[in-house]
Parts: structure tokens; sequence; C-alpha cells
């Protein structure tokens, strides 16, 4: 009977605990709470409290602004962009930096379910595909009429060009990215300087080449493909850059230790191994390739020729995008804008090549080999369209691709095929 | 004495009205104790649900997710009030173009009866193995003076307690035609081990029957779902099922005739005379065809993952059997295997019914399984209805007229009914079976 009593007791206590618990913790909870926020944004100057019942952040006084900021990011990226908050609101006493680290496959949903319904972050971190779809549902504002003040003026024009749609900017790019030939130093002594030199050292050091649409691009606009014309309307079956690419794909993956896979993880993991010494793929990799092989021991190749009759390899360029939220709005918004512009100068810029981003700022001081050499694929790419008929052209470009690859179809006829699709999607 | 009776019927009377009123009021107060659920299970189940359905009437895309009043942009759509950012009633066409071909032109790989048919077989042939391995396992550790019971239950409930991403992905390694674990043991074994599990297009048994022909102009695998569904419809009648052999081996032959050689002529006439054009053409489809390499490295992972579900639920099933049933069969001369179909499984169909019924839903809308371990398959030769449908909601974009490039979510909803229709047909044929399976069996 009494054990019941007690029973009874310590559950009702239990669940006293937790409903304590669960009122008590501030609704929107930043994942790095800045222990150095505590005199500027609480004049109250109340010390960090564990239960946090009464440290609720108050308005603060009217100079100040909270700025709220989602991301995808994780590990060294996620700790350079907290890096750059600190550093932002240390500047800038009164205004503080929330950052909010969402899993990136889940990123671009929470954004869109919540500005939809007018609320969300001022600002947004997101890949430069998802400026048709935001911009067309209008979550996001465009930045023309604030550009000197968001610092676009100090940016690479190809970079601030590349978030261009229907005439306006959509997106502040804070740093490019192309993929590019990464190779092994202890394996590779002498670079190949065109595609047929490539597969021929790929049968004594082995390759990694990633035959999905993204990647496949810098090989088909190398030939001369174009995806798309003026008009949006599918033009990959026209001309010969793209079976010339379908071609060299093919050929690659018959070649003895090329591993030709749409899987990027089964390259990485093998060049990481030290099976393949040599493998197509983009910055991001940088501080995964240089934890597995040593840094000095891995650096990216200049552009390679696509031979014959090509140019040089000339993948997507993409940007990595600060996106200004539809809803933000006074103080916030200002310091939104007022923290792109620090995001553009130079030493901010810095903070995040240390962790693999190639600057947009070209007066960025640069000496990371392997980002110099991604920069200079940079110059050598392909306009990535912002357009949404783009987002038509993903299966059917990897179908196409497929379809060679295993022999179901000719070039020719996959490129018809993928092109008739893609019109037809796009009703062009 | 006639006072009394009066005086029984009137106390009779009262009491029933007392009855009533007791149980009105018992009734009023389970009510009351279903309310606060039923208030949270009609806003986060039954109004998305709702929404969703009005979704799919319409042309709803990314471009109306912003508006100021969820429910006047609803009745914005009936009404033509932009206001609110309403999409368009376009009624049925969702539905038709998802089920006559319009979405095949514009989603790569898309051919609904193709997937649906395949989605069927993916799930029936799932669960036989399922139930087979798992009620087999069951009474196999059910046996009397069998030590290690407990232990290998806990075993075989491991794969079940994983998540089934966790499970997908090791899986999809093990499919790996190079450094996968599955080829370096046959490699290891002397035998050839390249085999490309996930990325073969040619289907290994692309000579299975059935196989039909059909002229060039129709959708052949709309003619091999009906041939499916003919075929097993009859199984219904008991008058079939008591002479189940002889009647499959007509039937079969039959319908092989009938669809092989007589459809097509049968269609070209039926055409001819509605005046539609007819090409010459005919295609010959096997059922094989529909099965590549990486449906049956899925169907291995997601037997592995299924069974012990259902050897859980047939043991405990099976502890409710009394021993006396079976002392009682041995002493009438039942071997086991006579005593397993005439003891056993009656017993434990109470039990199993439901189970396959809820296996039957979590293995026809398997997401995890497909998409993270052949993506579809090569060449969409895997795709079921959701991974379908999840295409249709992240990585496409249409061109709706007079909206733009953008993302369908309304053809997504109509997607999502259609799943809804087709498990629930399912699930309501299952019960009548099940329950005339029973009462033959009184």
């Amino acid at each position: 009977m009494q054990s019941k009593k007690f029973l009874a007791l310590g559950m009702l206590l239990l669940a006293l605990t937790l409903v304590i618990a669960a009122c008590a913790t501030p609704t929107a909870a930043p994942t790095q709470a800045p222990p150095t926020q505590a005199p500027a944004a609480q004049p109250t100057a109340v010390p960090a409290q564990p239960t946090a019942v009464p440290a609720q952040p108050t308005q603060p006084p009217a100079a100040a602004a909270a700025l709220k900021l989602w991301h995808g990011q994780t590990g060294a990226e996620a700790d350079a962009l907290a890096e750059a908050a600190k550093k932002f609101e240390a500047a800038n006493p009164g205004t503080t930096v929330e950052l909010l680290a969402v899993p990136f496959d889940q990123l671009k949903n929470k954004f869109t379910t919540e500005a939809s319904t007018g609320g969300g972050p001022d600002l947004l971190v997101g890949p430069k595909d998802w400026i048709g779809e935001l911009a067309q549902a209008d979550l996001i504002a465009p930045l023309d009429d604030m550009a000197a003040d968001a610092g676009l003026n100090n940016l690479n024009k190809a970079a601030v060009d590349a978030n261009k749609f229907q005439g306006k900017t959509w997106a502040f790019p804070e740093s490019t990215e192309a993929v590019a030939l990464w190779y092994n130093t202890d394996k590779v002594k002498n670079l190949p300087k065109d595609s047929t030199e490539l597969l021929k050292l790929a049968e004594e050091v082995g390759l990694g080449v990633n035959t999905g649409f993204y990647h496949s691009m810098g090989i088909i606009s190398g030939y001369g493909g174009k995806i798309f014309d003026d008009q949006q309307k599918c033009i990959l079956d026209q001309g010969d850059g793209t079976v010339k690419a379908l071609e060299w794909l093919k050929t690659a993956k018959g070649t003895k230790n090329v591993i030709a896979d749409a899987d990027g993880g089964k390259l990485d993991a093998a060049f990481k191994d030290g099976n393949i010494g040599m493998v197509f793929n983009g910055p991001w990799a940088t501080g995964d390739y240089e934890k597995a092989l040593g840094e000095g021991k891995v650096a990216v190749a200049a552009p390679i020729m696509m031979v014959p009759d090509g140019s040089t390899f000339a993948p997507f360029l993409g940007t990595k995008n600060f996106f200004v939220s539809a809803n933000s709005k006074d103080a916030s918004k200002t310091a939104a804008i007022k923290f792109l512009n620090f995001l553009s100068q130079p030493d901010t810029q810095a903070i995040f090549v240390k962790v693999g981003h190639i600057p947009s700022n070209p007066n960025t001081p640069l000496d990371n080999p392997v980002l110099k050499g991604f920069l200079a694929q940079t110059q050598s790419a392909t306009y990535f369209p912002n357009e949404p008929e783009m987002g038509a052209v993903w299966t059917p470009g990897a179908d196409m691709i497929t379809k060679v690859l295993e022999g179901q179809a000719t070039p020719q006829d996959a490129a018809k095929a993928a092109c008739e699709t893609i019109n037809q999607a796009n009703k062009k | 004495m006639a006072t009394s009776e009066l005086t029984r019927e009137r106390a009779g009377a009262k009491t029933n009205k007392h009855a009533q009123a007791r149980e009105a009021r018992m009734a009023r107060t389970a009510y009351l104790y279903i309310l606060p659920a039923a208030i949270v299970m009609a806003l986060i189940t039954f109004w998305p649900l709702l929404y969703q359905l009005w979704m799919s009437f319409t042309n709803y895309s990314n471009r109306n997710l912003r508006t100021d009043n969820l429910l006047l942009q609803m009745v914005g759509a009936f009404t033509g009030n932009t206001a609110y950012n309403s999409p368009e009633m376009v009624g049925l066409a969702n539905y038709a173009n998802i089920l006559f071909g319009g979405l095949a032109q514009v989603l790569s790989g898309f051919d609904f009866w193709r997937i649906l048919t395949f989605n069927l077989v993916w799930t029936v042939v799932n669960l036989v193995f399922h139930v087979a391995i798992g009620v087999g396992v069951a009474v196999l550790l059910n046996q009397e003076g069998f030590k290690l019971k407990r232990f290998y239950r806990s075993l075989y409930i491991i794969p079940w307690a994983m998540p089934a991403l966790v499970s997908a992905m090791i899986w999809r390694n093990m499919f790996d035609d190079q450094s996968g674990a599955i080829n370096q043991l046959f490699r290891a074994l002397s035998l050839q081990g390249d085999t490309r599990w996930l990325l073969q297009v040619e289907p290994p048994l692309a000579w299975l029957p059935p196989v039909i022909q059909v002229p060039a102009w129709t959708d052949p695998f709309f003619f091999l779902f009906l041939f499916l569904l003919l075929f097993i419809a009859p199984y219904f009648l008991r008058w079939v099922r008591e002479r189940w052999l002889v009647f499959t081996i007509l039937w079969a032959l039959a319908l092989e005739i009938f669809f092989f050689f007589l459809l097509t002529p049968l269609l070209n006439l039926f055409a001819g005379l509605t005046g539609n054009p007819t090409a010459g053409a005919t295609l010959t489809v096997s059922l094989g065809s529909l099965f590549p390499l990486s449906f049956f490295a899925v169907l291995l992972a997601n037997i592995w993952l299924g069974w012990p579900f259902m050897m859980a639920v047939a043991t405990g099933a099976l502890q409710s059997i009394p021993k006396e049933m079976y002392e009682a069969a041995e002493i009438d001369g039942a071997t086991g295997w006579q005593a397993f179909w005439n003891v056993t499984v009656p017993l434990i169909r109470p039990a199993m019914i439901p189970a396959i019924i809820i296996g039957m839903t979590m293995t026809f809308n398997q997401f995890s399984v497909i998409y993270f371990i052949s993506g579809g398959g090569p060449l969409h030769q895997t795709e079921i209805l959701v991974t379908q449908a999840y295409r249709l909601v992240n990585e496409v974009t249409i061109n709706i007229p007079g909206v733009g490039n953008v993302r369908p979510y309304g053809y997504a909803a109509a997607f999502a009914y259609i799943v809804f229709a087709v498990l629930a047909t399912i699930t309501l044929i299952t019960n009548r079976v099940s329950r005339a399976t029973e009462s033959a069996a009184d």
C-alpha cells in the first residue's frame, strides 16, 4: 500500500519536473548560446543561469537587433560560420546573431513551411538551385536595391550574376564552387593535359568518374553541349557535344582501373583508401580528403582539354548562397544586410577559406594550393541555370547517361529522348 | 396476482428505462474520454487529409505556399477569389493524367500500370516469404525442451529493431558489384563474383510467364495487370478452391491463350471500329520483364527485415494453443505436417490475419528499403508508388499552364490518394476473404 503511494508520488514529481522543464526553455533554441552575448544583449546583466527561467532574452534596447540565421552545415563549416557570427557581434555591439543548424535535407522544407506563413529566419544558407523555387514562392527578397549595402559590389561579378533570375539578384554568393580533378600527389607525378592522356594515366593509377548529371556537365560542356537555349528549350540533342561526352563516358567506364559510378560516396571511399589516384569532386571534399590522406598529399589539377575538338572541362559554377527572407523587416533586416556586407570583406572571407570555400571576393588573400586550383577551375565553368525549367532536367539527364553506359541506347537516341521529356515537362 | 404482474411489468419498464438512461450516461462519459484524443486526431490527421484531398483537385504548386489565411485560400479556389493566393480547381485532371498516361510524358520513366503491378507483386512475394519464414521459425522455436529458445528469439528481433535506413545502407553496400560483401564472398568461394546486383538492366528471368501480346499503341502493363487480376479473381469462390489444381492449370492456359493470341486482333478490331488509327506493330511483354536483378536484391533485404515481425506475432499466437490439441492429433495418427496444417494454422489464423494486413500496408509503402538500396532501380525499374510520389514532391518541376515551372504538389496529393485507394481496396478484400475462409473452416 505504502509503496503504491510512494510510486504515485514519485510519478507525480517526475511529471511536474518534465512540465517545468518544458515550459522553461526559451522557444527559439539557438544551437550555440554565445556567452559573449551577455553584456551586450542583456543590460540587466543577469549572469547565465542554468535553469534559464528568468534569463529569457527580453527585448533589448532600441539600437540592438536580433538576426536569425538558418543553415544546414556541419563540422568545420558550421564552426567557421559561428566564428564569423561572433566576430560580427563583437564589431556590432547590440546586435545578436542566432544560428540554427538544421539537417541539410530538411532545411529547405523547414524554411518553406515557416516562411510561407510569415515566420522563419532572416537569413538562409543554401545552394543556388533553390533560387527559382524560393523566388517563385515569394519567400526570398531580391537584393538589387540593397546591392551596395550588402557588399555585392565587392564580389566577383560572375558569382553575383550566377544568382540572377528573371533580371533580379536573389542571393549573396559567399563562395563559389565547381568540381575539378583531385589527385593523390604520391601516385600521380605527371598531370594529364587532355581527356585521352587522362584515361591513359587512369589505367596506371586509377580514376573515379562521377556519372551523375551534375558532375557530367563538365564533360558535356567541354565538348560544346548546352542544356538550354535562350528560351529554355532543351538543346542537348543538337550538335555533337552531348554525344561525344556520352561516348567519352562510355570509354572511361570500359577503361581499366576506372570506377564510373553515380555514387559519390563510393568514389570518395576509393580515393581515400588509395585505390584510385584521381577523382572528380568539388571543394566540399577538401577537409575529408586532407584528413584521410594528409594535407599536401592531395592537390587539384588544372582543367583538362576535352579532345578531340573540345574545349576545357567546364563544370557547373555553383555558389554557396545567403538568402534574405521576404519576411525579414526593420532592424533585423538592416542587421542581416550588414551581416552580408561583413561577409563580403576579405578577412571574413578568409575564415571560410580555411574550411575550403573558394572566396567570391577576388581580393581575399589565397595561398592554399588546393583552393587556388579550384579558383582556376571556376574560371572555366558553365552557368548553372536558375530557371525553374532546370528542375525538369535532372531525372531525364541521369537516365540519359545511365542508358548509354548500360548499352540500352545509342548516345544520339538517349539525348533525343531526354530532350523530348524535358521539353514536354517544360511545355516548350 | 394481476397487480403484482403489473407492478413487475412497470418495474421492468422502469428498470428498462433506467438501464437505457444509464447506458446513455455511460456512452456520454465514454465520448468525453475520447474527446481530447479525437480533437488531436482531427487536427493532425483528418484535417491534413481533407486539405490534401482538396489539393488533389487543384493545380496547387509551390507558388501557392504563401498565404495569409489557409481556409480562405481553400474557399478561394472554388470561388475564384485570388486574394489569398488560391490555386485553380482542375477537377479530376490530376487523377486522369496519372492513370491514363499524361504524367508519363513529363516524368521520365513513369508508367502507372507497370508501377502498380510491380508494387502489388512486390507486396505479395514479400508477404509470402515473411509469413512462411516467420511462422516456420516460430514453430521450430516453440518445440518442447528447446534450450536456446529465448536467445534465438532475441537474436531474431534484431533486424526488426534496427532502423530501416541503417539496414538499407548496409545492404546497399553489400550489393556493390566491386567491393560489396556478397560479391567478395562469391569470389572467396571461387564463384563468379562480379554480379552487378543493383545496376544490371537486363532482367535475369525475362522469359517468366505469363507472356502477353498487345498492339504497340496500348499500354502493355495495363493488360498484364488485368491478366493477374483475372487470374486471381476466381479463387474467392469456394467451388474453385476445392478443385484448385485442375482449375489452375485450365484457367492459366485459357488466359494465356487469350492474352497471347486473341487480345491483339480484338483490340485492333475495337480500335478500327471506333475509328482510331492502328499501327501494325505488337509488343510482347512477360511478367519476368518487370523484375530486374535489383528487384531480387531488394527482395532479399526486405525479407530479412520483415520476417521477425511475423515470427513475433506467430510466437504469441502459438502460446495460446493448448498442448492437448497436439496430443489429440497424435492419437488420431496425424503426422507432423498434418498437425501443422490442421491444428496450428487454423488456431494462429486470428492473430496472423491482422499481422498480414499490417505487413501488407508496410510492405506496399516500403519507401526506405527501395529508395536507399536501389534508388528506384536501374532506369526506374524498381520504383513503387510512394517513391514516385517522393520524386514528384522533391525532384521534379513541371510546367503547369498559367502557373509556370513549379513543383506539382497537386499531382503528388492525387498520387497519395491513389495509393490510399489501392491499399483500402486490398485491405477490404483481405478482410472479406479472411472472414470467408474462417467460416469455411468452422
